[in-house]
């Protein structure tokens, strides 16, 4: 997309993270090759550059199991270059709530982490334990539009808070009815705000996964398909509508213990030829559109921000076939910098394009710096 | 640890954000004090026991039962200001700008942590309004309890006719549109004042 401009990691430190006490990493700004055997690491460099960015692992690991065995936390550094160059520390510990700075000012809550370093993770990990799922994707969803958007990450924050309170008011038989009328009109509201931006955003993604689909797989017609569980486009005049579904569904909510509508349980279908990929579709026919939507969220990081996304793309050669995994990182290295694990060397030998930086991980280090 | 010294760190502990080095901290500094010093602290705290009471009209902690507000004859009774906390009146009567009388919830809503409308003082609320109130104004945190709170006050006052406002939000003084984010600048919008 022209005028995009290019943004890039360009170097990060690692103490007490995983497997590495203490290392350090200096990246190029376009492909990054990071090799080793299985087991040194090399996922472990991705989880704790996609962590500085949206706050949480693409694992779904908790602090306590990131932090190196034996040490009372981990800390993470990441210099990015982004015009003038930004740093974001951050710390983890088993039990405590995330710390950091941003260029040296602490941070007041994660939320104001995300945006910083905007990245686009493709891990096999996160096809089984998101992609997988309508609930995991509209996860992915979440994180993808708060890269972008930081009001939103505030509204389902607010969403989330709202939905612990209501659920503890479902579960306790002696709260009055008077309480639940109004938390799910909080509710109301802040679904159909968060409806609203997932509306604006979905259009033009959804297109653009068809797109990348068809080039990718060449037949099959793959659409998305979103499920909201109120009713409306996110529109005011909808809120009363909504406040009436919410009470309606009251009876059942309290019988779950928790609130069965509303934003936080909306969910995003992705359909091959009319059928759910889900319970339909080969392994292989679920990694291309997993690789459609990663393609797509990059379109849509460039296009809200006029910013490349800086790409960690954890050994795509053990995971897709040769063709569509060389198509998606000459695809991803047009666009901008790519963090590429890789255990294999043929693979890498297919991407005789230009220049690639490589480091080596073994046992919890880093080396490299040269060009291959 | 000594017994009496461990005691004492424990007591502190018990503060809100005091841990265990910090509590040390403060029984070595009292240590170091005069004894004088460390039985006006020990004085001071057990007052605040002994001396300070709820009012039984607006729920504030003070020395008085009425408080001192709530007998004020020159405040104006027709207007009664609703906060989470005593501490929050010194906030509100620093502005200068308010000369009516308070009601003080003890906390805000709050299910998820064990915190009902049974835990605060709604109905002392509801039994303060009557012909003579003339509006109530609802001036809690913008957060989610706060919102809760008011929403349920606004609708537990519905019935007795009372008007029920709450302040405004938006820009801060002296803040710039454009690093406004859009909830402000949507809030900002939604109360809009008229200028002529």
């Amino acid at each position: 997309m022209h005028g995009i401009q290019a943004v890039h990691l360009t170097s990060v430190q690692l103490r007490g993270f995983r497997s590495y006490r203490s290392a350090s990493a200096v990246f190029a700004p376009a492909l990054n090759i990071v090799s080793g055997e299985n087991g040194q690491g090399k996922t472990n460099l991705l989880e704790a550059i996609r962590l500085i960015s949206v706050g949480r692992s693409f694992r779904g690991a908790t602090d306590g199991e990131m932090v190196s065995w034996g040490q009372p936390s981990g800390t993470i550094t990441g210099a990015i270059d982004d015009g003038p160059v930004r740093q974001i520390v951050l710390t983890i510990a088993p039990g405590e709530r995330k710390q950091g700075t941003i260029d040296g000012a602490a941070l007041n809550g994660l939320a104001e982490l995300v945006g910083v370093l905007r990245t686009v993770a493709v891990s096999s990990d996160e096809i089984e334990q998101q992609f997988g799922s309508q609930t995991g994707r509209r996860r992915m969803i979440d994180v993808m539009i708060s890269q972008v958007d930081r009001g939103y990450l505030t509204e389902l924050r607010r969403c989330r808070t709202i939905v612990a309170q209501l659920n503890a008011v479902y579960r306790d038989p002696a709260n009055d009815d008077a309480l639940c009328d109004v938390l799910e009109r909080q509710l109301a509201e802040t679904s159909l705000r968060i409806n609203r931006r997932r509306e604006a955003f979905f259009h033009d993604f959804c297109r653009a996964v068809e797109r990348h689909f068809s080039r990718l797989f060449g037949t099959g017609n793959l659409v998305l398909e979103s499920r909201p569980t109120l009713p409306g486009k996110g529109e005011l005049s909808d809120l009363d509508h909504a406040v009436d579904v919410l009470r309606e569904s009251r009876r059942s909510a309290r019988r779950a213990g928790f609130a069965v509508r509303g934003a936080h349980r909306d969910r995003f279908r992705v359909l091959l030829d009319g059928r759910d990929i889900e319970s339909h579709a080969s392994k292989g026919q679920v990694k291309i559109a997993y690789l459609a939507w990663k393609l797509a969220e990059g379109d849509f990081i460039e296009r809200e921000t006029m910013r490349s996304p800086v790409w960690l793309i954890d050994d795509p050669f053990s995971e897709l076939d040769a063709r569509r995994a060389v198509a998606l990182l000459v695809s991803a290295e047009q666009r901008g910098q790519v963090i590429l694990t890789n255990a294999r060397t043929d693979g890498v030998e297919m991407l005789k394009n230009g220049h690639a930086h490589h480091l080596r991980v073994h046992d919890g280090i880093v080396e490299g710096g040269r060009d291959v | 640890m000594d017994a009496v010294l461990d005691n004492a760190v424990r007591q502190f502990m018990r503060l809100p954000g005091v841990g265990r080095r910090t509590a040390q901290r403060y029984v070595y500094h009292l240590l170091r004090q005069g004894g004088e010093q460390t039985l006006a602290l020990a004085s001071a705290v057990e007052a605040l026991h002994t001396k300070i009471r709820l009012c039984s009209v607006c729920c504030s902690l003070g020395e008085s039962d009425p408080c001192g507000i709530c007998t004020d004859s020159r405040r104006d009774a027709s207007l009664i200001c609703v906060v989470g906390e005593t501490s929050e009146i010194p906030v509100i009567e620093a502005t200068g700008r308010y000369r009516g009388r308070y009601h003080v919830l003890g906390g805000l809503l709050n299910p998820a942590a064990g915190i009902g409308p049974d835990k605060l003082t709604f109905s002392a609320l509801l039994r303060r309004i009557n012909p003579q109130v003339a509006e109530v104004i609802v001036a809690l945190d913008a957060s989610v309890e706060g919102d809760t709170t008011a929403l349920y006050i606004s609708r537990l006052l519905k019935p007795t006719g009372v008007r029920v406002t709450t302040l405004a939000r938006g820009l801060p003084a002296g803040g710039s549109l454009d690093h406004a984010d859009k909830v402000t600048i949507g809030l900002s919008l939604d109360g809009r004042v008229q200028l002529t």
